[in-house]
């Protein structure tokens, strides 16, 4: 006991008072020692310790007294005494020692046990100046989805790009961008791409990495040989719009004895080029002003969505057809006019619509001129016996007759086009009225309007695509010196014709056998990078420097936006580091140019910038630079004004009647089960971005499939072939046979079916391999054309059946309060003519036991045009893009789960043989009594203060009520954890402002809510209120036609407001008293006859 | 064996056949507890366990892979989840209503049948609540986040959805049948407490009958409760499937945004409510031979309940049609033409002809008196019942405001293992409670019994009830 109370007094609170009473701390067994007798502490932690005045010091004793005065010294003394102790057989430890050894050992085994902390910084070891982390960067550059060349804004954030918009400067997109065009963002980070360059042996397809080094070793002797040796290379390439590049591949190509560039695009409309020669003496595709236009009469041009350069003329279209800014009683909408063989989008939006068979084409544009010239006697012509001549056989009577159509329309159309001359425009030639009567259709199309005195006027031939274009011809060529074995190396870029081309009836993989050197420069190692020896993988065009000249005197650049992901090279800088290691173009730009990049700066001092500043002036080379980085950063320059005068007038060209020759002679097609029309879908093209899953996704406007192309049958030839939507058939035609699903579309010629090229790939990706059906090998090669349509097939039922992931099923609106469309006549004399006179589908005033809600800054709200949106489907992939929508695949979308927040409803009025269309951009209503609201039990969907229905996603347990509740249908449930999809470098596509949704919550369109949130913060930095315009939600942004209109309806100034006054507003569903916050504008049509109620037959599901 | 007093019975039936004396009552209720399970018991048992391993097996996959195994879509953001949560709380109301309403207006007939009736309302809404909690997105928050708990997050609820309404009503309900249930259950494991002969049971017992000694104190205190609890209840009985039908009746939608269906919900659960019932009674009676205690009397009377409230059911599926024609709204009219002649006109008729036209056969005696007939039509009624809950929730969503959305729903394996698999889960819980639990009310039995019987053959007095 005695020992064990000396331990408890060796508690530091006793061994304090000791210390401070005998100022010292060697003491033993309680026996004292005398002030005089000091001994130094054993452990002392300064040396003054050691001397006893220390000690005596009252300051000292006094701290030190102290009671959580740290005494380590002390602490040490004691476990000399404890193990002392514990020598006379005596266990323990003080218990605050205990205490302390045990807290220290908790802390440290908890530090232990817990995550060490993750530390995620951006990884700049010199921040960029221009980068801010947070706040997004961004640049002009070019599209290089397809050769069209619109202008683009790129948003980048920490230095990667995640958005794509169109330039607003540009002055032929004007801000608006395809669904391409968007989507191609996503080719950047598709994790397919490939990242080396490969070597491949052909025979026995063994593939190998292989580094850069190692290609240009193998591949620079051999070109030094060939061109020792006055052999032959051949660049193929698609069509290029940047005239740099091409210079830069003539100048490659020069140093060798047989050289050339092919230039070839399957889907492109040489004919026009073609015809134009012909007709006007210069092989040019004019500049078509469809807002000049007041009567269109489309003969198979999809202007709207696939033809030459659909954004642009989408815009220019659009211009007559608002009626907001009109005098209702004076309104004037223009009028299109279509006569094609599927349904287009174009035809979609057309006033009147007739459907033909492939072929047709030219019988309406020949009767036209016949009734205007010979039956009329309008305009110069008619006294040329040789044009009467030429038309011989064409009277409208006949081929309406033989059409199926009332006599009178073409005999009316020719009345009303003459009344129209010089307002009115006639187009025609897309990839599914590629018949083999082609040129002469674009020929009679040329006559057409120089008839009707629209060249010069709405066809401008001085503003034309500058750019040369290649042909099949070209290609054919290329082909035949391929099979005789005098091409020596054959590179391929940016085409892929072991794809894109009816490649087995041409020969192609044999003849390719005969190349000895075969390499090819793809994102991917594609059909015909698997045929090829090398497969080197270019950049993406957001990773490259690049230019476009897209018409006579506008250029724009293509700048680099982040550092190449992959190991990749550019094109132009493998075919100028292979000249430069053999030491060709010494004396050549090529042989000057450090790399691409000082190439095409060159090129533009040398040619853009002298045009711009005049030949020959002696600028410095400073100004040059300041001309390129204003270029740069405008991203487009015009040297000439993009549109002659504001009456558009120019010079008209002169029609050669020599070209008039031509035309076949009338002749009636043969019995046939079906004729085979092979068309372009928007987005897929010719299949080169058949990886890219947001396209894949993307409906059909037309049909809304996703994920395959299909037959498109009419319901008159599906009851005589008893097929359904989703039969698979047998298309047979010669010894070409396919399986393909039926899809019974509503306007379909009944002796016409119809499939989509550019899917069935068979090396693209994951993505897209084996989506649908290949239909290159139903086209046909004559005349060194190439020919889609009009092909007589058979088909035949094979009892299989396939479900096609369609996004609609039902079309008709079953006179539901959904759709206004009236007639231009309703129009004026009401502007508020509305289809549903049901009283029981009108809100009178409704007494509110409520009070409202309050918006005391803004209250965001969206008009949209039903007369403009034509149904394209840009702003889906827009949306998609900026909010980080995911894609579901194929079978998500079969049962329904597509999570488009903005979907475009398309319904069909009138007889399904030829329905009147109209697209309705359905997204999240915002209702101001909106029934998603009062149904969460969680409050995970509240109304904001601006009226926005927001959605916490971290608060949503996913009752899906809301989803029940809501009439529009417009909310998106995650079944899955669909964001997992995406793989790799795809995860570099989202965009850092929007949340990524998880599993089991729902999520919707949120009015962009984070540009809200940008505007409002840049106007509160500047100390003002968000103005009208200030900024665009995604889908408003990329429309082509305008037809959306976002803004603050507080402010009665705003575009919004005004619209929402507009008697033509009207709100969807008005009868559920859900009053959304987005009203629709009545769809006018310039059409005599009333419109039609949308009580018409659909397509049940 | 009727005596001479039964004609001065409360209720001129004979409520006990078999000359049963009180001590006969306790053995034969209490055989199935104290006899080794029965063969046919397990083989019962072996089943519900099966289908409840499918039911596991189905949770299990849409909790760990998402909701979308499910045959949901779209438009149909409910399908067999909510007709299922719908079905089962709607099975749960005839244990309450029988031990309570029937209690209050002193249906003396009602003694043989609540118990079970009652354990069968507990494990209906223990059935019922798996439903909502599963079929959310994130059940793991969906468990608590439903709840008004204040937290530092200061996140609430939202009282005016229906579905917050749905977690009191169910929670309150399920509350108060349990304690009503339970204390009933007190006199009776005090009985079977003392015959107890294995000193585990008699610890168990003991604990369950909370110190029961029988005493006059004890009834007095134990009448009184059970008046209160069934006050209580009574109430809860509207209210619970009212409040279930508002999670319909207060949307937008058409077909479900309708003001008769807080009557036709509840008309609707006591018919399935007691269609279950006679199921159960019936397999009961016959496997623990109850002949004598539920006789044919009390299944006739549970049959006439069935065919009065089937032909409520009916008269509001009629008015549905005349108020959607009287409306005047294209939305409501097309609504309900859709739900009979549309794609889901199967599942439309299969629910007329099973809730309206079947039970007609009760209108002849011998049917109502014939255990094969009335097995069958209460079979039917549980199928015809599960569909309304169909009908109802999915031929509304497939089809509403606009057709661009309309979409047909097909249930995928998963919908239907979760369901099947619910029956599993039900029956699993039934069949311990006929293992553990006197499965009719011995106490209030001997207090309908005829008076002279209710000596032993030894003429002792028994101990309690």
């Amino acid at each position: 006991m005695p020992q064990l109370n000396a331990i408890r007094a060796t508690t530091k609170f006793e061994v304090k008072r000791e210390g401070m009473d005998k100022h010292q701390h060697s003491e033993s067994e309680g026996n004292q020692k005398a002030e005089t007798t000091f001994v130094p502490p054993r452990h002392w932690i300064g040396p003054e310790e050691l001397d006893a005045r220390y000690w005596n010091d009252p300051k000292i004793q006094e701290k030190r007294a102290q009671e959580f005065y740290e005494k380590p010294v002390e602490w040490l003394e004691k476990m000399d005494r404890l193990d002392q102790a514990s020598q006379s057989s005596q266990q323990g430890i003080a218990r605050r020692e205990f205490l302390t050894v045990m807290g220290a050992s908790m802390a440290m085994a908890s530090f232990a046990c817990a995550r060490r902390p993750v530390h995620k910084i951006i990884p700049y070891v010199i921040k960029p100046e221009e980068v801010t982390p947070g706040v997004p960067n961004w640049y002009a550059s070019t599209c290089g989805e397809c050769s069209v060349g619109c202008g683009l804004l790129v948003k980048t954030r920490e230095g990667r790009p995640i958005k794509l918009e169109g330039n607003p400067e540009h002055p032929m997109n004007q801000g608006a961008l395809c669904s391409s065009g968007q989507a191609s963002l996503l080719n950047l980070y598709d994790p397919e791409r490939l990242v080396s360059p490969l070597n491949r042996i052909r025979s026995s397809g063994i593939r190998k990495e292989a580094t850069w080094e190692d290609v240009d070793a193998a591949i620079v002797p051999q070109l030094k040989a060939i061109a020792s040796r006055k052999g032959s290379v051949r660049v193929l390439s698609g069509a290029i719009s940047s005239d740099s590049t091409r210079r830069l591949i003539q100048e490659f190509l020069s140093p060798f004895a047989h050289s050339k560039h092919v230039e070839f695009e399957p889907l492109d409309l040489e004919e026009i080029s073609d015809s134009q020669e012909l007709s006007y003496g210069a092989a040019v595709v004019p500049q078509y002003r469809f807002d000049q236009a007041d009567l269109i009469v489309s003969v198979g041009a999809d202007f709207l969505e696939t033809w030459i350069s659909p954004v642009e003329y989408s815009r220019s279209w659009s211009k007559n057809r608002t009626l907001s800014e009109q005098k209702a009683s004076h309104a004037k909408l223009s009028k299109l006019v279509c006569f094609e063989s599927i349904l287009s989008v174009t035809g979609a939006n057309a006033d009147e619509r007739y459907p033909i068979r492939p072929g047709d084409e030219l019988k309406v544009v020949l009767s036209l001129a016949y009734e205007l010239i010979v039956l009329l006697k309008r305009s110069s012509y008619a006294n040329q016996p040789s044009v009467a001549a030429a038309l011989e056989g064409y009277a409208p009577e006949k081929v309406a007759l033989e059409l199926g159509m009332d006599k009178t329309v073409l005999k009316n159309l020719a009345e009303e086009l003459w009344e129209y001359r010089g307002r009115s425009l006639v187009v025609g030639g897309s990839v599914h009225s590629k018949t083999q009567h082609a040129l002469a259709l674009q020929v009679g199309i040329n006559l057409l309007n120089s008839i009707l005195e629209n060249e010069g006027v709405t066809v401008d031939g001085t503003l034309n695509i500058g750019v040369p274009r290649g042909s099949f011809a070209a290609f054919s060529q290329l082909l035949s010196e391929m099979k005789s074995g005098s091409v020596d190396v054959l590179i391929v870029y940016r085409s892929n014709p072991a794809y894109a081309l009816p490649h087995a009836q041409l020969g192609f993989e044999d003849a390719l056998k005969k190349v000895p050197l075969v390499v090819t420069i793809s994102d991917r190692e594609d059909e015909m990078g698997r045929l090829s020896d090398y497969v080197l993988p270019d950049h993406h065009y957001l990773e490259n420097w690049g230019d476009a000249h897209p018409r006579k005197g506008l250029y724009s650049l293509q700048q680099p936006t982040l550092a190449p992901i992959h190991s990749t090279r550019a094109f132009q800088d493998t075919l100028l580091n292979w000249a430069k290691s053999a030491g060709f173009g010494a004396s050549q730009l090529l042989g000057r140019a450090q790399d691409w990049h000082e190439f095409l700066k060159s090129h533009w001092k040398e040619t853009v910038y002298r045009e711009v500043h005049g030949i020959g002036s002696s600028r410095s080379s400073a100004s040059f630079e300041q001309f390129w980085e204003a270029t740069l950063r405008a991203g487009v320059l015009m040297v000439q004004p993009f549109r002659a005068s504001p009456s558009g007038k120019v010079s008209a060209r002169a029609f050669k009647v020599s070209s008039l020759t031509k035309f076949p002679k009338y002749s009636v097609p043969s019995e046939s089960e079906a004729d085979l029309v092979l068309y372009e879908m928007s987005g897929m093209q010719d299949g080169r971005s058949a990886n890219n899953a947001w396209l894949q996704e993307l409906p059909d406007p037309i049909s809304s499939v996703t994920w395959d192309n299909f037959l498109n049958v009419g319901p008159v030839l599906a009851q005589r072939l008893g097929v359904k939507t989703d039969d698979v058939v047998e298309l047979i035609s010669g010894d070409l046979k396919v399986h393909i699903p039926v899809y019974v579309q509503a306007g379909m010629h009944p002796h016409v079916v119809s499939m989509a090229v550019g899917y069935g790939r068979r090396s693209v990706g994951k993505v897209g391999n084996e989506a649908g059906v290949d239909a290159f090998p139903f086209v046909e090669v004559k005349d060194n054309r190439l020919i889609f349509s009009g092909k007589p097939v058979k088909i035949r039922k094979t009892g299989k059946f396939y479900r096609l992931a369609a996004t609609q099923w039902h079309t008709a609106t079953e006179n539901r309060p959904i759709i206004n469309d009236i007639s231009i006549a309703q129009y004026r004399k009401n502007p508020a003519t509305a289809n549903h006179v049901d009283p029981h589908l009108r809100l009178e005033s409704v007494p509110s036991l409520w009070t409202k809600h309050e918006y005391k800054t803004y209250r965001w709200g969206m008009a949209i045009d039903l007369n403009a949106c034509t149904g394209c489907g840009a702003c889906m992939i827009a949306c998609q893009a900026e909010n980080n929508v995911p894609v579901v695949g194929r079978d998500q979308v079969r049962v329904s789960r597509n999570m488009h927040w903005i979907r475009i409803d398309r319904y069909y009025s009138g007889s399904a043989e030829n329905p009147d269309v109209v697209f309705q951009p359905m997204l999240c209503q915002h209702c101001e009594n909106a029934p998603c609201e009062t149904v969460c039990p969680v409050l995970a969907t509240v109304h904001d203060d601006e009226g926005l229905n927001v959605q916490v996603y971290n608060r949503c347990v996913g009752t899906r009520y809301c989803q029940n509740n809501c009439p529009y249908k417009v909310r998106r449930f995650n079944f899955f954890d669909h964001w997992k999809s995406y793989e790799g470098t795809m995860n570099m596509a989202w965009n850092p402002d929007v949340t990524v949704r998880t599993r089991g919550i729902m999520e919707k369109c949120t009015f962009c809510v984070q540009r809200i949130r940008d505007a409002k913060d840049k106007a509160k930095d500047a100390g003002e209120t968000v103005r009208d315009g200030d900024f665009q939600v995604a889908c408003q942004q990329t429309c082509a036609t305008q037809a959306i209109v976002f803004g603050d309806v507080n402010d009665p100034k705003s575009r919004v407001s005004k619209l929402m006054a507009d008697p033509r507003a009207y709100r969807v569903l008005e009868v559920v008293n859900t009053q959304p916050a987005i009203s629709y504008m009545t769809k006018v049509r310039n059409k005599q006859a009333a419109a039609h109620s949308g009580t018409g037959e659909g397509v049940h599901e | 064996m009727a005596t001479p007093s039964d004609s001065l019975h409360f209720t001129p039936d004979v409520l006990v056949t078999g000359g049963k004396a009180f001590k006969d009552v306790d053995d034969d209720v209490c055989h199935p507890l104290e006899s080794f399970p029965m063969r046919r018991w397990w083989v019962c048992f072996g089943v519900a366990c099966f289908a409840l391993l499918i039911w596991l097996i189905a949770v299990t996959a849409f909790v760990t892979q998402g909701q979308g195994v499910l045959g949901l879509n779209q438009p149909s953001g409910w399908g067999t989840d909510i007709t299922n949560f719908v079905f089962w709380v709607g099975i749960g109301h005839a244990g309450t209503l029988i031990s309570a309403i029937l209690f209050l207006f002193r249906q003396k007939w009602r003694t043989a049948i609540n118990r079970s009736a009652e354990a069968m309302t507990i494990f209906a809404v223990i059935t019922a609540l798996t439903f909502p909690l599963l079929h959310t997105g994130r059940p793991w928050y969906a468990a608590f986040w439903l709840f008004p708990y204040p937290n530092q997050r200061h996140l609430w609820v939202n009282f005016r959805s229906p579905l917050l309404w749905d977690v009191f009503a169910v929670s309150t309900y399920f509350t108060i049948s349990l304690v009503f249930w339970y204390v009933g259950l007190i006199p009776d494991f005090a009985t079977v407490r003392d015959r107890a002969k294995n000193k585990i049971r008699k610890a168990i017992y003991t604990l369950l009958s909370m110190g029961w000694r029988g005493s006059n104190k004890n009834w007095l205190h134990y009448e009184t409760t059970y008046l209160i609890l069934a006050g209580l209840s009574t109430p809860l009985v509207l209210s619970v499937h009212t409040i279930v039908s508002f999670d319909f009746a207060t949307s937008v939608i058409p077909g479900w945004h309708t003001t008769i269906f807080p009557p036709y919900f509840v008309a609707g659960a006591i018919f399935s409510g007691f269609a279950m019932v006679v199921t159960l009674l019936v397999i009961m009676r016959e496997v623990f031979n109850f002949k004598n205690y539920i006789t044919l009397g009390h299944l006739e009377k549970m049959n006439k309940v069935i065919m009065a409230t089937g032909m409520m059911v009916g008269y509001a599926y009629a008015c549905e049609f005349f108020i959607a024609w009287y409306s005047g709204s294209p939305f409501e009219r097309f609504t309900f033409i859709n739900r009979a002649f549309g794609p889901y006109w199967w599942a439309y008729w299969t629910m007329t002809s099973c809730n309206v036209i079947i039970p007609q056969i009760f209108w002849f005696r011998a049917a109502r008196r014939s255990i094969p007939v009335m097995f069958v039509v209460s079979l039917f009624v549980n199928i015809g019942m599960w569909f309304e809950r169909y009908v109802i929730v999915v031929t509304s969503l497939h089809r509403d405001f606009l057709p661009s959305s309309w979409k047909y729903y097909i249930p995928t394996w998963y919908d239907w293992g979760w369901t099947f698999g619910s029956f599993g889960l039900f029956f699993a819980l039934f069949l311990l409670f006929v293992r553990f639990f006197p499965t009719i009310a011995m106490s209030e039995v001997k207090g309908v019994m005829a008076q002279e019987n209710n000596h032993g053959p030894s003429g002792e007095v028994p101990a309690h009830g």
